[in-house]
């Protein structure tokens, strides 16, 4: 039985603003293995970056606020835990990394400057030890000249170089959980690439485990173990990756998968592709009852507008969100 | 074989960098440099390739919204590279353009019925407000949007409905060529697939042919009838869609195809990493452009520039280790 690392519970995240309640997140739960890859899937707005957010408690309040839930580490509710203690969490034991590496490298500071900044923060080092080791840190991402590059400005490396900075800033305290926020979203298919294989490696290498927020199902179907669906703000679907993508319950996953074009089937199964009617909900304003899929969904029956569906198990280690099932 | 609709014709966009106290040319970013395809009626071209490849040069240079360094553009009869203004004015009738930002590109403080309607205007497409307010209603409904739309502003609607506001205005004019530059690119993928599947119907019903430029190989594959891969540039294969991705011969199309997540976790592939990063095209490498990252490189690729040869019917590539 694998090893409970991280547990999220009932996580409601709300973001209260001039023209209302944005219900940004909204009673997620699940879990993270030790060691394990967890994919979040889901379109723009679903919810999965604010998730990421309010596990580090980097939420900026106001406007938003945390109002229900708790996220279990290591025996500890990181909710309750004074901003001292969850200071020591931090790119400790959870690091994150962010889709836009130009936007989270500051740039004044030499990208040394910033790897070394958190291991004299959480490891004590001095200036020295603390430089050779993100020398150390930049020849682990594979960027050549590490001695050299530990001088340079962010802006003197290219997307993928600054992903791999960012990489080596989140690993350089040995998280046990590596949060990346659609890390490869903004590069080009063959850096992607590069990174997605660096990833993998460094996760085999330090055993940790990865919380992979990403829109992308491909990305998912190659990295993660486990998979949740996130839409509007709640998971609609949790399974293994090869349930998932083999017999995808929820209507919305359904319809995801099938909305992508697909290189790597033969022309004869090519097809129109198929859509999803409509667009997705806005999150701001009362909260309404009912499946919040149901006005897209072809299997809406009139009672599904009226209570909401909870996430159950249909099968071991595979629930869904649905009146269907 | 059906006569071209467009020609390109050794096509360069060279963007110059200007420095020191006179502002003197210093350098320049070799965007697009000897390009050459034609684009046959009713087909759609995909042209891909990665950030900074020149793709969306290519599409902006055909239609003179970047003035070409050297080089034609002949569509029909017509040499679109010699036009005065008032003859291009007349030729983009024929030509229009969609882009990737629908919310850049449509005036924030402009009505949907006057940002279609201008078009319009300026075409004199329409007799009298009556008849181009009919023609905008029904230009509407043919982007899968209504009347009830007429009197809103951009931001009033997702990105998915602001691309289909781009199309009908794109559409207002009854071209016969739409360079839809990344089309689908900042779009969520379940309305990705709407749009995907509009652009296809419309090409059914008004027999419009398409250069659709993206960098989303699953989605060129999808689209196109024939696809052209670009590298710092160049064009290095130009194949029909099928055998391209059944058969890619260039070592950059392999690597740029297997490097495409597929969503299927039961497939695994061999990767081809390429090493590094983009050179610049500022200072592109000798040769080869692609030679510094090939995998199958030898020494000559260094000094040898590469041309399209035509290894089968319709399929060229620009390798001199493959072809």
């Amino acid at each position: 039985m694998a090893e409970r690392l991280l547990e999220v519970k009932d996580l409601t995240t709300h973001f209260f603003t001039d023209d209302g309640v944005v219900r940004a997140v909204d009673g997620v739960s699940f879990h993270v293995d030790k060691g394990e890859t967890l994919g979040v899937v889901g379109e723009s707005g679903c919810g999965k970056s604010v998730t990421a957010l309010s596990i580090m408690r980097l939420i900026p309040q106001p406007p938003g606020q945390i109002v229900r839930g708790r996220i279990d580490y290591n025996g500890r509710n990181l909710l309750e835990l004074p901003p001292k203690e969850m200071r020591k969490i931090r790119g400790k034991e959870i690091s994150m990394i962010f889709q836009e590496p130009m936007t989270s490298l500051n740039p004044v500071f030499t990208v040394g400057e910033q790897i070394a900044e958190a291991l004299r923060l959480h490891e004590g080092l001095n200036r020295r030890d603390a430089l050779d080791r993100a020398i150390e840190m930049l020849r682990l991402v594979h960027i050549p000249n590490a001695e050299r590059r530990v001088r340079e400005y962010p802006h003197q490396l290219s997307g993928g170089m600054r992903q791999r900075v960012m990489i080596a800033m989140a690993l350089s305290c040995s998280p046990k959980l590596l949060i990346a926020d659609e890390p490869t979203t903004a590069l080009d298919v063959t850096i992607q690439a590069q990174i997605l294989e660096l990833l993998n490696e460094l996760k085999a290498r330090f055993g940790m485990a990865v919380l992979l927020i990403t829109h992308d199902m491909g990305v998912i179907a190659e990295t993660a173990q486990r998979v949740i669906v996130m839409y509007a703000a709640q998971v609609v679907e949790e399974a293994s990756v090869r349930e998932l993508f083999k017999e995808p319950l929820h209507p919305y996953t359904q319809g995801l998968l099938r909305s992508i074009p697909r290189i790597d089937l033969a022309a004869t199964q090519r097809r129109r592709l198929q859509t999803i009617p409509g667009t997705v909900p806005t999150l701001r304003g009362e909260a309404r009852p009912g499946c919040r899929f149901a006005p897209r969904c072809e299997f809406a029956r009139p009672a599904h507008f009226d209570t909401d569906p909870t996430l159950k198990d249909v099968r071991p280690g595979h629930k869904v969100a649905c009146f269907l099932y | 074989m059906a006569e071209a609709l467009l020609r390109v014709r050794h096509l360069k966009k060279y963007f110059p960098i200007r420095g020191g106290v006179f502002s003197r040319e210093v350098a320049r970013v070799h965007a697009v440099d000897d390009v050459s395809f034609d684009i046959r009626p009713g087909e759609t071209l995909g042209l891909v390739g990665e950030s900074g490849c020149g793709k969306s040069t290519t599409g902006r240079t055909i239609l003179r919204l970047v003035e070409p360094t050297a080089g034609e553009v002949w569509f029909q009869e017509r040499n679109v590279t010699a036009l005065d203004k008032r003859a291009l004015r007349q030729i983009r009738k024929e030509m229009q353009i969609i882009f990737q930002d629908p919310y850049a590109s449509l005036n924030p403080r402009m009505t949907v019925r006057s940002i279609i309607g201008e078009a319009l205007v300026i075409h004199k497409l329409a007799r009298g407000r009556r008849e181009r307010e009919e023609r905008v209603v029904q230009l509407l409904e043919t982007v899968g949007l209504s009347a009830e739309h007429l009197r809103r502003y951009p931001h009033e609607f997702s990105g998915g409905q602001r691309q289909r506001i781009g199309i009908a205005r794109a559409l207002a004019v009854s071209p016969k060529l739409i360079v839809a530059d990344e089309p689908v690119s900042a779009l969520d993928v379940s309305i990705q697939a709407q749009i995907i599947n509009l652009l296809e119907e419309l090409q059914q019903k008004f027999g419009l042919t398409y250069l659709f430029i993206a960098h989303d190989l699953s989605v060129v594959e999808h689209i196109s009838t024939r696809v052209a891969v670009m590298y710092l540039g160049k064009l290095v294969e130009v194949a029909p869609a099928k055998e391209l991705y059944t058969n890619p011969k260039h070592p950059y199309t392999e690597a740029l195809l297997s490097a495409v997540p597929i969503p299927d976790p039961a497939m695994r592939r061999r990767r081809i990493l390429l090493e590094g990063d983009v050179p610049s095209p500022i200072r592109p490498p000798s040769g080869c452009r692609f030679h510094t990252r090939c995998p199958i490189r030898v020494p000559s690729c260094a000094e040898n520039d590469q041309l399209l040869k035509e290894v089968a019917p319709g399929h060229w590539v620009a390798c001199q280790v493959r072809a």
